[in-house]
């Protein structure tokens, strides 16, 4: 049994079982990060081959400074990030005349699609998750990485410091950031509470 | 306490991660104020909606799937008719033969300089004059004579030939046809000499870094490298063009790590035909020779001389056709990735 760290050598020297050992070892845990950032299926497992892929060309910046999961989580934030990104841009506002709504000064958010479902169907879902979930969806990709993080991924603010390449004390401010902006939206709604 | 201070207690606080005075401040605080304690009770329920989200479980055959991906990148990577087959059997039977295969090395096409030198965006290149494949010197002269840029178009190349070795069963591209390879030195008259050469771009996160990188790599592995030029492309993104003049047998492992600096794309692979270049150098060394006898019989020494001194001329530009053949030029186009 070789440890993380002897895996990624392996796999620099050519060796690509030892990759494909690695990717046997995270796949649930990619693609369940990748799930809970696309919100289904189909596109949580093409994200997670580009994760894997995005990984391995850059298995030579691993330096062994975090464990090679945390390290693995950033690659995987990262993909997806660009990838929430890449979305947001190419969605058009319907209607230009609607005003953006600004939410908590710098959130420009209207463009994306507001699920806005009706009182009924949300009684009728047998989840509130996934209600709850598309407004995480509407979020600001920082935003909703910090919550899927610790919310959805249960990781330490230390882990999450080491993924975003930050401070605990940014891990702090911003997750209380996110979790008020997404309190309010939900609240906005008056359906829940 | 006033409750503007305490919210922002309230989400390290339900995750214990307030400390042991803030932590007194925010039980007292909540003990006596119904509003901060609802917004920590929404806050600590949305958490736990989102917590208890169902993830289906990943599906099987991932694996299978990213090293298809990665094969299937073939096109995007460096092609190279020596990583298809390589000679140390140890090394293909090492796993799945090897990086250079699961990335892909792959004969993609051989293009026309013409093509080459758009894919490159060498500023270098004008029209009519080969691209970089020669450096200036006496080899420049000899092309001048005889006339360079005739290479053909062929068709693509599969790149692995078949091997006992080879595993890597998702690898689709076989085929026995290869092209002959170059033998430096040899003079066989139906002998095909070509000096071969690869370009990628890759985008990389920092150029300086890279560029580094590639300049470390070089030297490790004793290949010559020059910075070529830093022009600007229209989008105005920093870029660096590396060329390095590599070992055939060390090629396939310096592509293997350029190809983990960042995303490759835009590869060519060209071969520039020597044949005709090295034929000639061959009969002038030969028309030498026989005058060299002729004017030793005659006793004439200062005409042998002078015919010596021409011959070694023509040897060291043999020899420097013989270096070009040995040897494999990549070209690295760095483009930095800049973030939006
Ligand atoms: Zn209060």
């Amino acid at each position: 049994m070789y440890t993380d760290e002897q895996l990624v050598k392996k796999s620099l020297k050519g060796d690509v079982a030892a990759f494909e050992e690695l990717v046997l070892r995270y796949q649930n845990k990619v693609y369940a990060l990748a799930y809970r950032y696309m919100g289904n299926e189909e596109d949580a497992y093409d994200i997670t081959q580009e994760i894997f892929l995005k990984a391995f060309r850059s298995l030579r910046t691993f330096k062994g400074n975090s464990s090679f999961g945390t390290w693995l989580y950033r690659v995987a934030t990262n993909v997806c990030l660009d990838e929430l990104r890449r979305r947001k841009r190419r969605v058009i506002p319907l209607s230009l005349d609607e005003p953006l709504a600004t939410e908590d000064g710098d959130e420009l958010e209207k463009d994306i699609i507001d699920p806005s479902p009706g009182a009924d169907i949300i009684y009728e879902r047998r989840e509130f998750s996934e209600y709850i979930w598309t407004f995480l969806n509407q979020m600001k990709p920082e935003h909703k990485t910090i919550i899927v993080l610790r919310d959805m991924m249960d990781l330490s603010y230390e882990e999450i410091a080491q993924i975003l390449n930050c401070s605990v004390g940014t891990v702090k401010s911003r997750l209380n950031r996110a979790r008020n902006i997404l309190r309010k939206k939900i609240e906005e709604k008056e359906l829940l509470f | 306490m006033r409750c503007n201070q305490i919210k922002d207690l309230l989400s390290p606080y339900m995750d214990g991660m307030t400390n042991e005075k803030e932590n007194r401040l925010v039980k007292e605080h909540l003990a006596e104020c119904p509003s901060c304690r609802e917004e920590l009770e929404r806050m600590q329920f949305i958490a736990l909606c989102l917590n208890k989200m169902e993830v289906p479980p990943c599906p099987e055959g991932l694996v299978l799937d990213v090293r298809k991906r990665i094969v299937e990148e073939k096109n995007k990577v460096f092609s190279l008719r020596e990583a298809a087959k390589p000679k140390r059997q140890g090394w293909m039977a090492a796993g799945i033969a090897g990086i250079a295969l699961l990335i892909g090395i792959y004969i993609n096409s051989i293009l026309p300089v013409e093509n080459i030198a758009f894919l490159w965006r060498d500023k270098d290149s004008e029209a009519g004059k080969n691209v970089a494949i020669v450096g200036k010197g006496p080899l420049d002269r000899i092309m001048g004579i005889t006339g360079i840029g005739k290479e053909e178009k062929r068709v693509a190349q599969a790149p692995f030939t078949e091997d006992e070795d080879n595993d890597g069963g998702n690898v689709a591209v076989t085929d026995k046809e290869t092209v002959k390879p170059a033998v430096p030195g040899k003079k066989s008259a139906g002998g095909i000499y070509v000096a071969e050469q690869l370009a990628a771009q890759i985008k990389v996160g920092d150029i300086d870094k890279s560029t580094q990188e590639v300049i470390k790599l070089a030297q490790a592995s004793g290949a010559e490298y020059k910075i070529v030029d830093s022009m600007q492309p229209l989008s105005g993104e920093a870029t660096k063009t590396i060329e390095l003049a590599v070992e055939k047998d060390k090629a396939d492992s310096i592509i293997q790590q350029l190809s983990l600096l960042g995303e490759v794309s835009d590869t060519s692979r060209n071969q520039v035909s020597l044949t005709e270049q090295y034929n000639k150098v061959q009969e002038e060394i030969n028309i030498l020779n026989e005058k060299i006898a002729q004017a030793e019989k005659e006793g004439n020494a200062e005409a042998k001389a002078d015919l010596e001194k021409k011959l070694q001329e023509l040897n060291g530009v043999k020899n420097d056709i013989e270096g070009k053949m040995a040897k494999i030029t990549l070209k690295v186009y760095l483009v930095e990735n800049v973030k939006p």
